[in-house]
């Protein structure tokens, strides 16, 4: 009982704690997002195993948090304002030439993150970007200014 | 070939400059910016709530429980943390000893739901009985102390009667945090 | 009071010891890596969490270790040296068809790194390149020869 309670816990915490600490880590994660889900991930996880070393605590555990995990993607689908939650929003860095300040500032995110990107994308300069996108999963997109102009 | 079911696909993402597709909902984001700040100002205040003590194992946690003839003092941590090991220190003044003795009772719970997993001194008798333990410890010197070491196995709000043969009998109320 | 310096001194030396030794070739890091960085970091929370594993305690870790990485981010977006401290810098691999030599001999990286980045955006051959980049996350970014 008190093992499915702190797994269930432990697993929405961290949700929240990882959601709101700033910047989402995406797929390439820095080495320094790397080092704070690490650190928070280990801590709640001493706390959810406990004293109760079991082998049954431990299966007990995983499969609440997998439990938890389905019912919350499950209500994400159905509940439009928890996805916004647990996922966010695309948020435009990037547009007409100008950065998008707030956004930039909110989620710290600095110019050079985006030209890291746009040379990803084989892009030169920045003035070769049209849109640069911060998507839900934590990756910026970047979409070059058409040729032609 | 099985049909799957199939819909067209319509212009349903919301569209930046009417020309880039990105669905981003900026009412959104700025309540959330707004939470995420509220949010981590409270979690900040709850470290330093933590700094001090006020969940356990800080400096507002300790407490000291005495009766008014100074027999028995009791120093312990009104707020306890469920699993985390602590002392509780009773200290005996005169009132207390008698014939070379102290004869101490304290309430089942201190076992049952504080953990307590050794007395240091080891008392010459413990009997249990009359919903609690009684000690007899064989006192040379004073100021004479007793200690226990607690392990809290559940969290909850518990009473913990102290009784000394000679001195009025104290109650603590301790507080053991999940 | 111990679990919240611990875990303030532990995250720091958690992200030298990344930082140090993740800049490797490729976007991931190696399986290497990885295991030394899993060993630091579950004796520093081993350390961290002490003998009170109650979720009291582990909650007030958390919340430390975030509030360190917003205060830290914070930091990297005001002090752009705090940035190259905590992330590092962009390097410069390749230009115009010349190795930067010593920054690949002290990256441990090889043309076949460079290589293996420039296939994935379907480069055949090298001199196809025109800049390769490390960038900060540790992946190389290659930027095409114009035809």
């Amino acid at each position: 009982m008190a093992g499915v309670l702190r797994g269930v816990f432990g697993y929405c915490f961290l949700v929240l704690i990882v959601r709101t600490a700033g910047r989402r880590p995406g797929k390439q994660i820095a080495p320094f997002e790397f080092v704070f889900v690490f650190f928070a991930g280990g801590l709640t996880l001493t706390a959810m195993v406990g004293d109760d070393r079991s082998l049954t605590n431990a299966f007990t555990i995983i499969i609440s948090i997998a439990l938890t995990h389905l019912v919350l993607a499950y209500l994400q689908r159905r509940w439009k304002t928890l996805g916004l939650i647990i996922d966010g929003t695309p948020l435009v860095l990037l547009k007409n030439g100008k950065w998008q300040v707030e956004a930039m500032r909110h989620m710290r995110i600095q110019d050079d993150d985006v030209m890291a990107m746009a040379r990803d994308n084989g892009l030169e300069r920045l003035d070769q970007v049209a849109y640069a996108v911060l998507e839900r999963n934590g990756e910026i997109s970047v979409i070059q200014t058409p040729k032609d102009q | 070939m099985p049909s799957t079911s199939t819909k067209p696909v319509e212009d349903s993402v919301k569209k930046v400059n009417d020309e880039l597709a990105v669905g981003s909902d900026l009412e959104f984001q700025h309540k959330w910016w707004r939470f995420t700040r509220g949010l981590w100002i409270f979690f900040a205040a709850v470290i330093v709530a933590d700094l001090l003590g006020c969940f356990g194992r800080g400096p507002l946690a300790n407490a000291t429980a005495r009766t008014p003839d100074n027999g028995i003092v009791v120093k312990y941590e009104r707020i306890e943390r469920y699993g985390a090991p602590s002392i509780l220190r009773i200290d005996f003044g005169q009132p207390a000893i008698q014939n070379g003795q102290v004869r101490l009772w304290v309430g089942e719970s201190l076992v049952k739901t504080l953990g307590a997993q050794r007395v240091i001194p080891q008392p010459d008798q413990s009997i249990v009985g009359a919903g609690g333990i009684s000690y007899v410890f064989p006192i040379s010197s004073t100021p004479a102390s007793v200690k226990f070491a607690l392990q809290p196995v559940a969290p909850g709000i518990y009473e913990l009667p102290i009784r000394a043969a000679g001195s009025p009998p104290i109650n603590l109320r301790i507080f053991v945090m999940p | 009071m111990h679990t919240i310096l611990y875990a303030i001194c532990g995250y720091f030396f958690l992200l030298l010891v990344v930082r140090v030794l993740s800049r490797r070739p490729g976007s991931q890091m190696t399986p290497f890596e990885f295991v030394i960085i899993f060993l630091v970091g579950g004796v520093i929370i081993l350390a961290t969490m002490g003998d009170d594993r109650s979720e009291t305690n582990a909650v007030c870790a958390v919340m430390t270790v975030g509030l360190m990485h917003r205060t830290v981010s914070w930091l990297k977006t005001r002090y752009p040296r705090m940035g190259r401290v905590v992330d590092g810098t962009p390097l410069v691999l390749l230009e115009n068809g010349e190795w930067h030599q010593d920054i690949m001999r002290r990256l441990q990286l090889t043309d076949v790194d460079v290589m293996a980045a420039a296939r994935t955006k379907g480069v055949k051959e090298l001199a196809e390149i025109k800049y390769a980049v490390l960038e900060r996350n540790g992946g190389i970014s290659i930027i095409k020869q114009k035809q």
